[in-house]
């Protein structure tokens, strides 16, 4: 008995040294991988790969970025002026540029391009035809921009072309986003004037233009860029890569703020409920599993108490034979709800009436085992029934059972974890919570099942210490 | 004493197992009776009715001027005067010797702990494990459990102390020191009724020995006559088996 305590205290000891151990290694790794990372310089790019690697990455383009990229590459004389390390650890191509000012060309033109669809509109309606529709608006007027276009003046420009090396000799492209953003930002005022504008001249007579008519959309879609990516692409090789996915997702599962409290507080606050709900069910759950026990012995050794016995086989039916679920749902939304008690109280109640039910099985094996002699011995004092069970049977069965007990309360302390569908704020709706806001599965759902899992570890060793104090000056 | 009067018990859900055939005994105060007799006669069972630790399926008895059997008595208090010892002990394992002997005095008669305790350690000195107080009932052998056991009933300050075999249980050597105990118990003057294989202790310390088979008391008297000139032809066969 001795040696096997031993023996597991070792291996507990194997098991938290080995844990610790593959912690500091692959901590070390991640400094290491990232230190080497750092210091190594980017070679030189030559024009060629760089003409390449652009080509390449132009064809895995998104259409709205690759139409930017295609045209600034056709306007550009790719010409190489010098090729630096970055700071992150990112190639820089200095480009000049030459492209159009689409601002300039809107707006100057605008009052040309509205008066063209309020033609087209009216053109039809005064054939009695019906309004033109959006689609032959937009062509109508892009075409025209077009033509501008071509006319207008050029624009040179200096803009970046960022290369970073992803991997040795593994480059990949990535358009600035001053560069998108120039073409964006002329985009959006383009909106706003076009939005803004109220009337236009039509064969010199000004006319009104109502909003919200086809052809103001159709301008504002020969502009349109559909959305692109503006985040920096990650320049890590894999596993750092990977690790910093690792770091990302963890700070944002749990350390990013939402109205000024980080986020592991929905954790830390469900902790709180889970404990308050556990212990208090168990308490419940203790006194209705030993009163049921103790009357159910009583009942068969004695065959007092019948009624006693019949309303407690009754209750033990209903709880071992429902789902624990349904029992919540039940005496939540159908008893304790309209009668205006809380989720958290409703759930204590149903878990302790759950608890109770088992608890009273693991109780009446308890009693069954303490030898009869015992409850002789009491009664031949003078003790009554219920004293002899209160002082000498139940503490003799307490103790007997406690391994049993414990392994309930376990389970109690997981189950409690479908309170979170009448609302109860528990771990687990902490770790929900998280997962609903920041849309990621892994690291909330594996915390909450760390937290749970060292609250069980937590509570065996309490319950080994409990047997060990209970056991002292006792062989039993 | 206690007056028994045409008692029979029979177990078993349809009372197929007779065990007592009508039983009419009278013990008086100081008395000291020795149960003798085969396996199943049904000694222990009589010892075990007399307190009530098995109900008797009809017949009276008699504790000084009261009816045990009578369903309206008040058992628990009765049985406060009547100390009971048995093969196995059963010590209270889960407490101390102080408080095995401590719980009951406390409890039912609204002891103080510090009296109950200074009456327990003077009971632990007749018993003579003054010094074993704080041990746990694991930790004592046969006798010394059996001679707390003893101390136990004793603190109750019993009228008539109920003997259940008390030296079975025990290993040879172990069964001289609770026989010296209890023969103290009786030159003091307590009433004894003690169902026992010890035919030494029954001629030393008996004043009556009853001897049971097949239900009844098929012979009593004192020691005397029973060991030296029995009458019963059953009595004869029994005594000749064992001596």
């Amino acid at each position: 008995m001795n040696n096997k305590k031993k023996k597991k205290l070792i291996t507990t000891k194997r098991v938290v040294l080995s844990a610790l151990v593959l912690g500091v290694v692959i901590f070390a790794l991640y400094v290491a991988i990232s230190q080497s990372l750092a210091s190594r310089v980017s070679r030189e790019l030559t024009v060629e790969e760089a003409q390449k690697i652009v080509d390449e990455r132009i064809a895995t383009l998104p259409k709205a970025q690759a139409d930017i990229a295609v045209f600034m590459t056709q306007n550009m004389s790719v010409d190489v002026k010098s090729v630096e390390p970055g700071e992150d650890k990112s190639l820089v191509l200095d480009c000049d540029v030459v492209t159009y000012d689409i601002y300039d060309v809107v707006e100057e033109n605008l009052d040309k391009y509205l008066s063209l669809a309020y033609k087209l509109d009216h053109e039809r309606i005064e054939k009695g035809l019906p309004k033109a529709n959006s689609t032959v608006v937009r062509l109508n007027i892009k075409a025209e921009v077009n033509k501008d276009f071509e006319a207008a003046k050029r624009l040179e420009k200096n803009i970046k072309l960022r290369i970073y090396e992803i991997a040795d000799n593994e480059f990949s492209l990535y358009l600035s986003d001053e560069v998108i953003d120039s073409l964006y930002g002329n985009y959006k005022k383009t909106i706003a004037l076009v939005n803004n504008s109220e009337t236009c001249t039509v064969d010199g007579e000004e006319v009104t233009i109502k909003n919200n008519i086809p052809y103001k959309t159709g301008i504002i879609e020969c502009f349109t860029l559909n959305n692109y990516d503006s985040k920096k692409p990650d320049t890590s090789i894999p596993e750092v890569k990977w690790l910093n996915s690792v770091k990302n997702e963890f700070v944002r599962n749990f350390l990013d703020r939402d109205d000024g409290r980080p986020r592991y507080m929905y954790i830390v606050d469900g902790l709180k409920n889970t404990i308050l709900v556990t212990l208090a069910a168990l308490l419940i759950g203790i006194v209705i599993g030993f009163i049921v026990a103790v009357i159910r012995v009583t009942n068969e050794t004695t065959g007092a108490l019948d009624f006693g016995a019949w309303i407690c086989k009754i209750y033990l039916s209903i709880m071992r034979g429902t789902p624990l679920m349904i029992q919540l749902l039940i005496i939540y939304f159908v008893i304790l709800l309209p009668a205006g008690v809380g989720s958290i109280p409703s759930a204590i109640v149903c878990f302790g009436l759950n608890s109770g039910a088992y608890v009273s099985e693991i109780v009446r094996g308890g009693i069954m085992s303490v030898d009869k002699g015992q409850m002789e011995a009491g009664r031949s004092l003078g003790f009554t029934y219920i004293q002899t069970m209160y002082h000498i049977v139940l503490p003799q069965a307490f103790k007997a059972v406690l391994p049993s007990l414990a392994n309930e309360f376990i389970t109690l302390l997981k189950e409690t974890s479908v309170a979170f569908y009448i609302g109860v704020a528990d771990l687990t709706l902490g770790g929900l919570k998280i997962r609903s806001i920041t849309y990621s599965s892994f690291m909330p759902l594996v915390a909450i099942a760390i937290v749970y899992l060292i609250l069980v570890l937590g509570l065996s060793k309490l319950v080994e210490l409990l047997e060990r104090r209970l056991r002292k000056g006792d062989n039993r | 004493m206690i007056t028994v009067k045409n008692l029979y018990k029979n177990f078993g859900e349809n009372d197929e197992i007779k065990v007592l055939l009508g039983i009419d005994e009278h013990i008086e105060k100081g008395e000291k009776v020795v149960i003798i007799g085969p396996s199943g006669g049904g000694k222990s069972t009589f010892l075990r009715c007399l307190n009530r630790l098995e109900e008797p399926t009809s017949g009276e008895i008699w504790f000084g001027d009261e009816c045990i059997t009578d369903k309206k008595c008040n058992i628990n208090k009765l049985r406060m005067k009547m100390g009971m010892v048995f093969q196995h002990f059963n010590l209270f394992p889960h407490k101390s010797v102080m408080e095995n002997i401590t719980l009951a005095p406390i409890k039912l008669l609204g002891m103080s702990k510090e009296e109950a305790e200074k009456e327990a350690a003077e009971l632990l000195g007749m018993v003579g494990l003054a010094d074993r107080a704080d041990a746990y009932p694991s930790q004592l052998s046969g006798g010394q459990k059996q001679r707390v056991a003893i101390a136990r009933a004793l603190a109750m300050k019993p009228d008539v102390m109920l003997f259940d075999e008390p030296t079975s249980a025990l290993d040879p050597e172990l069964v001289g020191e609770v026989l010296n105990v209890m023969k103290k118990l009786a030159n003091d003057g307590m009433t004894m009724v003690c169902v026992t294989h010890e035919m030494g202790f029954a001629r030393e310390v008996g004043t009556r020995v009853l001897f049971m088979c097949d239900g009844k008391i098929a012979e009593s008297g004192t020691p005397e006559e029973i060991f030296t000139n029995p009458q019963n032809p059953r009595t004869k066969q029994f005594l000749q088996s064992i001596l």
